[in-house]
């Protein structure tokens, strides 16, 4: 590509010689990293007070359950998976949440701030089609933070768990609540979940990214008018399907399938429990059924739907001219 | 020399408001062209076409290209600076290096950095945290360093105290304008600029008043300083504008030679600053009709500014 890029510039003006590589994608990514602070820090705020609960939780759990660990080598395998389990989604779930606050107001912003200090400009006097910068804002949302919080999640849960399991220098031992196999599998299906939701949502992330790139002002109050229609739809007519609608669509609706999933994910270690060895890695994630996840048609209409108002926003973003 | 711009019949309207009403003009290669008038004149609007920002009606083609379609391909060989101000302010300078250097094919960092280097902006600091004056200085040098064939240049240097503003121009003038290289700079702060210009495009309401290289305007324009006793005679040569100074009157004349006016006073060619508001203000000011009036007005304003050339 910048061989080309070379060619054309060279072909268009014969006294050119100097043509620099570039890396528009990645260069636009940075900036959005610089401008969206709150896009890396907040995932880090939370770890930290997730690190600094586990500090409490070290302290706090060892003197009251002291009788727990007696002489016993330590809890039974499946208290160790379900604790694990449940580490890894309780964090997963609250990583999730401030993401998704995160996300909505970076999406809201990422092209409306631009226009309303009139920055755009300074963006538009660069050769950075606005196809490449509002997709930019896209992969943000739907790769490269999830990605991100993703990673900061798995780190602290190991470093949570690590700081659970210190060894005290004297007094009781501390709980032994790791389980390995259980922390790889809930993993697995975080990210499978993951995946799910953001792709899940990417209607509502695109819709976003199209008000912001339109509205004049009050951008979030644009974002929020659909709530409108429900309310004149209420009056009006006297039913809800908007809002039963809306509710299935802002709703964890990737998990059709992920309630058994759940189920499996959490009962899945009794039953290993009973049977008696945790069974090997392949045989759980084939319990899983991750794939079945993306058999939901709705999953693929909203992505062709996400498709459409991105375009819309790269087209109000080129035309739009209101500075 | 090649021409790098090209609007023929460019036209614009706000709602009821006809922000350009059928313009035409060219800019050569090598020029350095002042677009000129006072606000609301058209000028940012006929800049938005150029540089594909806004849609016009009319032929419009920059660099041999469509600014409407081929937006992204000329960007690379042109650069603008909208105004001060319009850096994004969480930056870091560091960052704007970083991004220019990213995108632009044509950006020399080492170039930029040495240009900064002579400044007090620090690599460290946020847009935020600079004046108004250090802004245009990091704009500024942001821009010189992508060599571009065609550098937009919209009120460049509004709000700006002397000092910065002249740094500014004399930057332009020494550090990057050079034969293969056409700036295009609108502003309405014409003393600012006129020693810099090589052609002058007087825009008002809309319509091009006038449209001639600098060089050229001794030749059809000339002004007269008279006493007292010679204002009677100057005026049957029918000056289009006249201003009293300290007792004396300057009169300005279009077609007029240095010897019809040589016996009734001092001659010279009226300065591009006192040319314009001759234009503004004086008889022919008239010819360009405001917004609202007849529509037959304005294609005649508009041919006088194609004849003019």
């Amino acid at each position: 590509m910048n061989e080309s890029a070379e060619l054309r510039a060279a072909a268009a003006s014969p006294s050119e010689i100097r043509a620099v590589p570039t890396r528009p994608m990645l260069t636009l990514l940075k900036r959005e990293v610089w401008e969206h602070s709150a896009l890396w820090i907040a995932p880090l705020i939370v770890s930290a007070a997730l690190i600094v609960g586990a500090i409490f939780a070290r302290a706090y759990l060892t003197r009251a359950m002291p009788i727990s660990i007696g002489d016993m080598a330590g809890p039974g395998q499946n208290i160790r998976a379900m604790s694990t389990t449940g580490a890894v989604v309780t964090f997963g779930v609250m990583q999730s949440f401030v993401m998704s606050v995160v996300l909505w107001f970076y999406a809201t912003a990422c092209l409306y701030n631009e226009r309303r200090d009139r920055s755009i400009l300074f963006w538009k006097s660069m050769p950075v089609s606005d196809a490449k910068t509002v997709l930019s804002k896209m992969l943000i949302a739907l790769a490269a933070t999830p990605l991100y919080v993703y990673l900061v999640t798995l780190v602290t849960t190991l470093v949570a768990s690590g700081i659970v399991a210190i060894p005290r220098v004297s007094g009781p031992s501390p709980l032994n609540m790791w389980d390995g196999g259980a922390w790889l599998r809930a993993e697995a299906f975080s990210f499978v979940w993951l995946v799910l939701a953001v792709l899940w949502y990417a209607p509502l992330t695109a819709y976003l990214l199209l008000v912001s790139a339109w509205a004049r002002r009050n951008v979030q109050l644009w974002a929020l008018s659909p709530l409108i229609l429900i309310i004149v739809e209420r009056i009006a007519f006297g039913t809800h399907y908007l809002s039963t609608w809306l509710l299935y669509r802002l709703g964890p609706g990737w998990q059709a399938r992920g309630e058994e999933w759940f189920e499996r994910l959490f009962t899945g270690p009794f039953y290993n429990a009973s049977g008696g060895s945790s069974p090997p890695g392949g045989q759980i994630f084939a319990a899983m059924e991750p794939l079945k996840g993306f058999e939901n048609i709705d999953l693929w209409i909203g992505l062709a739907v996400a498709a459409v108002f991105l375009y819309l926003a790269v087209r109000v973003r080129r035309y739009r001219d209101d500075t | 020399m090649t021409t790098v711009i090209e609007a023929r019949n460019l036209s614009k309207a706000y709602g009821a408001n006809r922000a350009l009403d059928g313009v035409s003009f060219s800019v050569e290669s090598g020029r350095i062209v002042g677009i000129i008038g006072p606000n609301g004149a058209g000028k940012t609007t006929a800049l938005k076409g150029i540089l594909g920002l806004a849609d016009f009606d009319g032929d419009l083609s920059v660099l041999g290209r469509n600014p409407r379609t081929e937006r992204n391909r000329l960007m690379q060989d042109v650069c603008f600076i909208a105004d001060v101000a319009v850096l994004p302010r969480w930056m870091r300078v560091r960052n704007a290096l970083d991004y220019v250097e990213g995108v632009h094919p044509r950006f020399d960092r080492a170039r930029a950095q040495d240009f900064l280097s002579r400044t007090d902006i620090r690599q460290a600091s946020r847009v935020r945290e600079l004046s108004k004056g250090m802004v245009t200085q990091l704009h500024l040098a942001l821009i010189l360093a992508i060599d571009a064939r065609l550098l937009v240049l919209d009120e460049p240097t509004l709000g700006l105290d002397l000092l910065y503003r002249r740094q500014f121009y004399d930057t332009l003038l020494n550090d990057y304008f050079d034969k293969e290289r056409t700036i295009l700079i609108t502003t309405h702060q014409v003393e600012e600029i006129e020693h810099l210009l090589t052609d002058v495009i007087f825009l008002a309401r809309g319509h091009i008043m006038l449209s001639s290289t600098v060089e050229a305007i001794p030749d059809r324009y000339l002004q007269l300083t008279v006493g007292p006793d010679n204002l009677s005679r100057a005026r049957e040569l029918h000056p289009f504008y006249e201003r009293e100074v300290f007792g004396r009157t300057a009169l300005i004349y279009e077609g007029r030679t240095q010897r019809e006016l040589e016996p009734l006073g001092e001659v010279r060619p009226p300065s591009i600053a006192d040319l314009f508001v001759a234009k503004m203000q004086g008889r022919d000011a008239g010819r360009a009709p405001p917004a609202s009036a007849s529509t037959a007005a304005p294609s005649a304003a508009a041919g006088a500014g194609e004849a003019s050339r």
